[in-house]
């Protein structure tokens, strides 16, 4: 259960208020928004890229801004999506000139806001692409339709480090695609989260059992599973995306072991442990492996995997510096 | 009561009405969603309440009204239902003479509200509400009935309408993930809309009977 928070009304821009003194080394709160800039705004003629949605989900999104990462980040309400008037506001503080790129996960409420901000945007004749993430392989078979969970944080660091080295619009949207299309994710919860204000957890798992393919705001998954023991969780995940590989990819991936918020590091190394071995035995280098927690849901129990199958394309702007308040790389 | 302050009046009332079921509401969401549909709800319309004063017509009323909703709602419902309101309001100029004057600009509300959330009745959305609602409005309407005659007399269609969502798989949003766990629980978004059409009713019942 959410334990921390004073009026729950007040919880978002309390939250902002407190992440913005924190990290004023590397981001800015953006004026009368709600969401955060790269410290100094951003830069004339390079393309941005704001990043958005729901709440609860940290280091998503606004833990992921700053240079070689995402130009900005819109943050709505506790899993509810920004305003299309917030993304606007947003968009308009981070534009520097050069095009603006929305990115953010497949879900009904983000893609409405961000898409009537986009047209408002082009009405003013601001060029804005969009590109979804849908790494979920368990949110649907059709891989357009697919939601988007971990997988988040490849992108946008593919996304971000393509604006940032200065590339052209249409380059930066085009890899994003690529990062995407590249990307596969399959999670499992052991336990709900707790929405703050509210006395009831929003699902419950039972303790003797599992869901398999849950999503970020405990969208039932595929199946209800007897727990399982790590070794056979590990198995699990890495059976699952090895059966959805994507077309073009080679085998070299970089891997993300995630944590969703109550499922600890400790937890998770014991999973790599198991999975590491699993990977090189199917052949796969795995690259710069991450394990802990880029993509949370609140207090919930569970992990997921999640794969970038690498070009050298890719590989590079994996590897590109960035300095945000939860990433950093030389 | 001039029709700009009538339509402040129905806004406030929307308010109430949605503070007043906001534990019903949440309920209905936790089913299938994730349980915020009151707060959401009530976010929007205490903005709308406070984005009131200043505005001559009904039309500028509801258009400020949208927008004040979708921009502190946020979410599918800040969207649609801003929308809904955003376009009711634009397509209401001036002084509202006739009942189907209103049946044309709920009309273009409801199609924007189709467009945006690529759906339709059926769907187990607000729209199960909204589309029989203007149905019996519209025939209402051209029936001879004045504007406030015909919306009482279409908020049976409405109810009904917004009960058929109880039979309903979703086939949008969140809950669409969900499939038949939906099943069996009225949605949130037709149940609110109901009420709110149900309180500009009372409204206009109580401050303009003709």
């Amino acid at each position: 259960m959410t334990k921390v928070f004073n009026n729950p009304l007040d919880f978002r821009e309390q939250m902002l208020d407190g992440f913005t003194a924190a990290y004023s080394r590397t981001i800015e709160r953006i004026r009368d928004a709600s969401g955060v800039m790269v410290r100094g705004g951003p830069t004339a003629g390079k393309v941005a890229v704001l990043i958005g949605g729901g709440g609860g989900h940290y280091p998503l999104f606004g833990g992921l801004v700053g240079k070689g990462f995402a130009t900005g980040a819109v943050m709505g309400e506790i899993f509810t999506s920004p305003s299309a008037e917030q993304c606007y506001r947003c968009a308009k503080a981070v534009d520097g000139g050069a095009g603006i790129v929305f990115a953010y996960g497949n879900y009904s409420g983000d893609v409405m806001n961000f898409s009537m901000a986009t047209m408002r945007l082009k009405l003013e004749g601001l060029d804005v692409r969009q590109v979804l993430v849908t790494d979920d392989v368990a949110s649907s078979t059709d891989v357009d339709s697919r939601r988007g969970v971990a997988g988040d944080f490849f992108v946008f660091k593919v996304l971000g480090a393509s604006a940032w080295r200065g590339d052209s619009l249409d380059t930066v949207e085009a890899l994003g695609r690529r990062a995407n299309a590249m990307t596969r994710s399959f999670g499992v919860a052991f336990g709900g989260c707790t929405v703050p204000g509210q006395g009831q957890p929003l699902f419950t798992v039972a303790p003797d059992q599992m869901e398999l393919g849950l999503g970020l705001h405990g969208e039932p998954g595929v199946e209800t599973s007897k727990l399982l023991t790590a070794q056979e969780v590990s198995g699990l995940l890495v059976d699952k995306l090895l059966s959805d590989i994507p077309r073009g990819a080679g085998t070299r991936a970089a891997v993300l072991v995630n944590g969703l918020g109550a499922t600890k590091y400790e937890e998770l190394f014991v999973l790599y442990s198991d999975m590491h071995r699993r990977l090189s035995a199917a052949g796969i280098e795995t690259y710069k492996p991450i394990v802990g927690e880029l993509a949370t849901s609140l207090n919930m129990e569970g992990c997921s995997l999640t794969l970038m199958w690498l070009d050298k394309e890719l590989q590079a702007l994996v590897d590109a510096p960035a300095e945000t308040p939860a990433w950093t790389n030389y | 009561m001039n029709q700009a302050d009538l339509t402040a009046r129905c806004l406030d009332a929307a308010l109430s009405v949605i503070l007043e079921k906001e534990t019903e509401l949440a309920y209905l969401d936790s089913v299938a969603g994730d349980g915020d549909h009151g707060a959401g709800m009530a976010r929007g319309f205490r903005a709308v309440v406070a984005s009131g004063a200043g505005s001559s017509t009904a039309g500028e009323v509801l258009a400020k009204a949208g927008m004040a909703f979708s921009n502190a709602a946020g979410g599918s419902s800040g969207a649609l239902v801003g929308m809904y309101l955003m376009t009711l309001g634009m397509n209401l100029s001036g002084e509202i003479t006739r009942a189907a004057q209103l049946h044309t600009a709920l009309l273009k509300a409801q199609e924007a509200v189709m467009k945006l959330g690529k759906s339709q009745a059926g769907d187990k959305t607000l729209l199960d509400t909204l589309v029989p609602f203007t149905t019996a409005y519209g025939e209402a309407a051209s029936a001879g009935a004045s504007l406030t005659a015909a919306w009482l007399s279409a908020l049976g269609a409405a109810r009904a309408g917004m009960e058929s969502t109880r039979d309903m798989i979703s086939k949008r949003g969140r809950s669409a993930v969900l499939k038949e766990r939906s099943l069996g629980t009225q949605d949130p978004g037709a149940t609110s809309v109901y009420y709110v059409l149900q309180a500009a009713g009372d409204v206009l019942q109580s401050h303009c009977p003709q």
